[in-house]
Parts: structure tokens; sequence; C-alpha cells
């Protein structure tokens, strides 16, 4: 039962990465990418981080990719409107550094192994608050300023200045 | 899991699924009776007596008429966009506890289809899933009003999302649990009922929650006198019952939540708790068509203003002095 | 765990390797800011398995940063994209070629 789900969860997401890449329609792109990041959803489920997964549906699916959405759609690009593909050796190129940036990752991570959950409150929201506001405190706060400055200087550069159309 | 327990849930699931169904086709015959007796008239009285055949007349109705598609629309987005409407509306059901515990045929049964332990992230996650059939359908549509519309109509849900997730951070500092269950077993009493401990919150919900669902007075970008119908305007047939489903759906599910976290569930005194449960359903659906009936439409700017500037800051207030006084008065 | 570990790391590797080349391929810039999500994604995947391996809630929490980050991340690239659409009205990249000598 368990494998089945990963394979299918697996599948989504590599299919649906994949394809990102491969449509012509870039609405199409974003589609394909919601549902591999839904697939990594259900594997952060399977490995028992609920909450992260939750969290995964609520900020990508729910939030990032809606924003990819608007963009897509308020700049109104026509599927082809890409001129014609000029260099070939790129993608060549690209499959070979793909094939070698596989096979030097697959020599790491020797050291996972599989293990049981050590409690029953593992990934649950209370023990990741309690560590958050603890430990990792700072880094909370940072994000905070973090996101301020992601949005005013994303409203800044999206309006329309003095000197444009 | 064996087989008896497996039956058992899909009995559950199926029961729910037809039950919904079922209270979202008579929520359609209450609306437009209630809206017209608000109006001094009769509602619809013809199909059936008093009118109550009246959704399965609209149902075959809208099956039999012609399921066009426009030239130069997205045919798998625009097919898909429903789709996306109804999964998600029906999806946020499996985590409400209509039920306490009760035995049926021997077998001891939760009144839950999945007690999930971050029950509350997963209705937030499922609603914020629901704004991708309204992108959709707007962009696949190759018409203007439906992008228009579209665009609008996700816009503001993304915005209202903001309140309505910061409107539940009250509850859940109260209850110190995500898990819906474990909310309602903290509303034992009516003393206990969390509306009365956080009314701004709940006053923020009920808003938020309306205009999460589109509904008047928030719903400029799909009434009838506006762009024409928004995002569904070249939907016919079965594709537009099934936005017309989902809406409802979605109504039903906010209304469960409001009862879950703030009116103490299926608590009640005397009568069994699933009819607790629909009385309060029931309570908040008539609040909705009330205030279809009632309150004239936001302009969109200024539903977007009220949205952030107004509900955003009321959110931010109630979350930090519901932690104060908490702290204060010692605390969970 | 229900099913090994190194099927999850496999699959995390797998992921990465598909958004590098994506990117490096991809002429489109909001196709390139995806796979850069993607990347993400595939990196966040390696947290949560190496969490629930060693029982850390820490790597949970860095995963959540990840998520923030990329989500800061994306709003500010989507809006240079926009910006860039303003002045060269494509969305290819190859287009931005007046600096080149």
């Amino acid at each position: 039962m368990h494998t089945f789900v990963f394979f299918v969860a697996a599948g989504m997401a590599l299919v649906g990465s994949t394809l990102v890449f491969v449509f012509r329609n870039t609405v199409y792109s974003v589609v394909s990418l919601i549902t591999a990041l839904t697939g990594v959803a259900v594997l952060f489920f399977q490995l028992d981080a609920a909450f992260i997964g939750a969290l995964q549906i609520i900020l990508y699916a729910g939030a990032i990719l809606v924003l990819f959405l608007f963009v897509v759609m308020l700049l109104n690009v026509h599927s082809d409107e890409m001129g014609p593909d000029r260099r070939k050796f790129q993608k060549v190129l690209a499959m070979v550094v793909g094939a070698v940036l596989f096979g030097y990752l697959m020599t790491l991570g020797g050291a996972l192994r599989s293990a049981d959950p050590p409690t029953s409150e593992f990934g649950s929201a209370r023990s990741l608050a309690e560590v958050f506001f603890s430990r990792h405190v700072l880094a909370f706060e940072l994000t905070s300023f973090l996101l301020l400055a992601a949005m005013i200087g994303a409203v800044l550069l999206a309006r329309r200045g003095e000197g444009d159309a | 899991m064996d087989l008896i327990a497996f039956a058992l849930v899909l009995g559950k699931i199926v029961v729910s699924l037809v039950v919904l169904l079922t209270l979202c086709a008579y929520t359609t015959l209450l609306e437009r009776k209630l809206v017209a007796r608000f109006q001094t008239r009769i509602g619809p009285n013809r199909a059936g007596p008093k009118g109550l055949l009246q959704p399965l007349a609209d149902l075959v109705k809208l099956i039999f008429k012609e399921d066009l598609v426009p030239s130069g629309a997205n045919r798998l987005l625009f097919t898909m966009a429903p789709l996306m409407a109804f999964i998600p509306a029906f999806l946020a059901v499996a985590v409400i506890p209509w039920s306490g515990s009760f035995t049926l045929w021997g077998y001891q049964l939760d009144g839950v289809i999945s007690d999930l332990n971050i029950g509350l992230l997963f209705i937030l996650g499922v609603s914020s899933l629901g704004v991708y059939s309204l992108v959709l359908a707007g962009w696949a549509s190759n018409s203007k009003y439906s992008l228009l519309g579209g665009l609008r109509s996700s816009a503001q849900m993304i915005s209202y999302e903001v309140g309505l997730g910061l409107s539940l951070v009250g509850v859940l500092l109260l209850s110190g649990s995500l898990s819906l269950t474990e909310i309602v077993a903290q509303q034992a009493t009516v003393a206990d009922w969390f509306i009365w401990k956080q009314p701004l919150g709940f006053l923020l919900y009920l808003i938020c929650g309306v205009a999460e669902t589109n509904r008047a007075p928030f719903d400029l970008a799909e009434c009838e006198n506006e762009l024409v119908a928004g995002y569904h305007t070249e939907y016919s047939s079965i594709k537009f019952a099934m936005f017309y489903v989902a809406e409802y759906a979605n109504m039903v599910t906010i209304s469960a939540v409001a009862t879950t976290l703030f009116l103490g569930g299926w608590n009640g005194p005397w009568l069994p708790p699933l009819a607790w449960f629909f009385i309060k359903v029931l309570a908040f659906l008539f609040v909705y068509i009330w205030l279809r009936a009632t309150l004239p439409r936001l302009r969109y700017d200024q539903l977007m203003k009220f949205g952030w500037l107004v509900l955003l800051p009321a959110g931010l207030f109630n979350v930090m002095a519901t932690a104060a006084i908490s702290a204060w008065s010692g605390g969970n | 765990m229900p099913v090994p570990a190194s099927w999850y790391v496999s699959l995390s590797v797998l992921l990465f390797v598909i958004g590098t080349v994506g990117v490096l391929v991809s002429r489109n810039a909001i196709v390139m800011l995806m796979g850069i999500e993607v990347m993400l994604n595939a990196g966040n995947l390696v947290l949560v398995v190496g969490a629930r391996t060693w029982g850390l809630e820490d790597a949970l929490i860095y995963t959540f940063l990840v998520m923030t980050v990329a989500a800061a991340e994306a709003a500010v690239g989507l809006a240079l994209v926009i910006a860039m659409f303003r002045r060269t009205k494509s969305l290819d990249l190859d287009s931005l070629k007046t600096l080149s000598g």
C-alpha cells in the first residue's frame, strides 16, 4: 500500500516536472507544476510531516502558483511567440550536464537508513512550534523581514514608473 | 485495515457525499423561497408539493441544455475548470465532525470521516485550491468578460483567504489544537462556545467566509448584472451545474466549519448530535441567504480595500488581543 | 519508514536534475522560474527524509524556511519578469541583449 502511494506520488512529481519544460503553452506548464508539487506534498504526508505537507499545499499550490498563473495571464503570451530554436547544442550540453550532476549526486547520501518515527508527536504543529519558537526564533523574525522586503520590492518593480507607457 | 473497517469508511464517505449533494440541491430551493419572502412574493411552488421538486426540475433542465464550448477556447482547461471547483468543495467535508461517537449495528463509529490532527490546515489548503477553477475558467473561455471576471474573482478570493486564516488563529490560540474533533470536544456546554470568547474572530470569519464563496454582498465578479456572469459566462449544461453546485457546497463547508469552530459543533441537549449539527449549519445558511437578500453589492475596489485595509488589521488585532488576554489570565 | 529512504533520495536527485536541465534549456523566463521551484522542492524532499530518519524536527523547520524564501523569491522574480516584459515586449530571455557587445 505504501509502495503504491509512493510510486503514484513520485510519478506525479516526475512527470509533472518534466512536462513543465515540454509544453509550449505556459499555462499548461503551470498546471503540470501544480500536479508535481501536489505529488511532493503527498510524499511529505507519507513521511509523517503532515504540517509541512499541508503548508506545501497552502503555500505552493495555493499561493505561489496562483501568482505564476496571474502573471502568465496578465502578460497574455501566446504560445508560438518564441523564435525558432537556434542553438541545438545548448540542449545537448544541458543533458550532458544533467547526467554528470545525476551521477555525482547519486554517490552522496549514503548515511540515510530507514527508521521508525521517534514519537507520535513528530511533525505535529505543537512540536514544530516548540522547536521553532525556542531555537529558531531569530530565523522567524528574519523571515518576516524578508517577506516584507519581497512585498515592497515586488510592488515597486512591477508598477508602472513615470517613464513607462 | 480490515475489510469491515474499510467498508464502514467507504459507507461514511458515500453517505456524506449524498447528504451534501442533497443539502446543496435543497439550499438552492431554500434560497429562492427565502429571497422571495424577503421580497414579499412566493418562491417557486409549482414543481411538486410546495415546490419541493424544484431542484430536480432544475437539474433535468440543465442536463438537457446544449453543452457549448466556445470557438477558440482551450478545450482541456475549459472542461477541467468545473472539476477543479467541484472537487475541493466536496473534499473539505472529509474532516468536519458531524457527530460524536455512536454505535451502528454493533460497530463503534466516529462521526467524522478522517480525524486529521491538522484538520484546520487541510480545510484552508483545500479552499485555496478552489481558486484555480476561477482563473482557469476565466482564461480558457477565450472571452474578455470571462477573463476579467475570473481575475477579479480569484483576486478577491486570495485576498480574503488571508483574513480567513487570521480569524482562525484566534480559535487556535484558545483551543491549542488544529484538530476539529478536539475543538468540538472543548465546547461541550453552551458557556464554552468559542463565539463568546472570540466575537471579533467570529465576525471576521463570517465576513471572510461570505467573500471567499463569492456570495452577496461580495459577488460583483459573478452576479447577473455585472460582467454578464463573470468567469462562468460561457458555461452551459452540466459544467455550469457543477460550478453552481460547487458554490453551494462551499457555502455549506464554510457554515459547517463556522459551527465547528464557534458554535460547538454537534454539542447540544436532548436532540441527537447530528440534528444539532444540521440545525446550526442551516442557521448559517439562513444568514447567508439573508445577507444576499438584504445588502447591496460592494464595488470591486471597495471590496478589495475592505479586505486589505479593514479586515486584515482587525484580524491582526484579534490575534494580538487573544494572545495577550490568554497569556495574562494564566493561559494554556 | 514506509519505503526505503534511498528511494526518496533518488527521487529527489532526479527532480533536482530535471529542474537544472529545465532551467538551462528554457528560454521562457517564467518556465525558468518554475524550474527553480522544482529544484527547491527537491531539496525540501531531502530535508524531510533526513528529518524522519534522525527524528530531527529542526530539519522540518528548515523546510518551512525554504518554502518561505521560495515564496519571496518567486514574487520578486515574477515582478522582474513583468518589468522585463514591459521593456522588451517578449518573455524570451535572449531578448535581453542590449548590454552585449
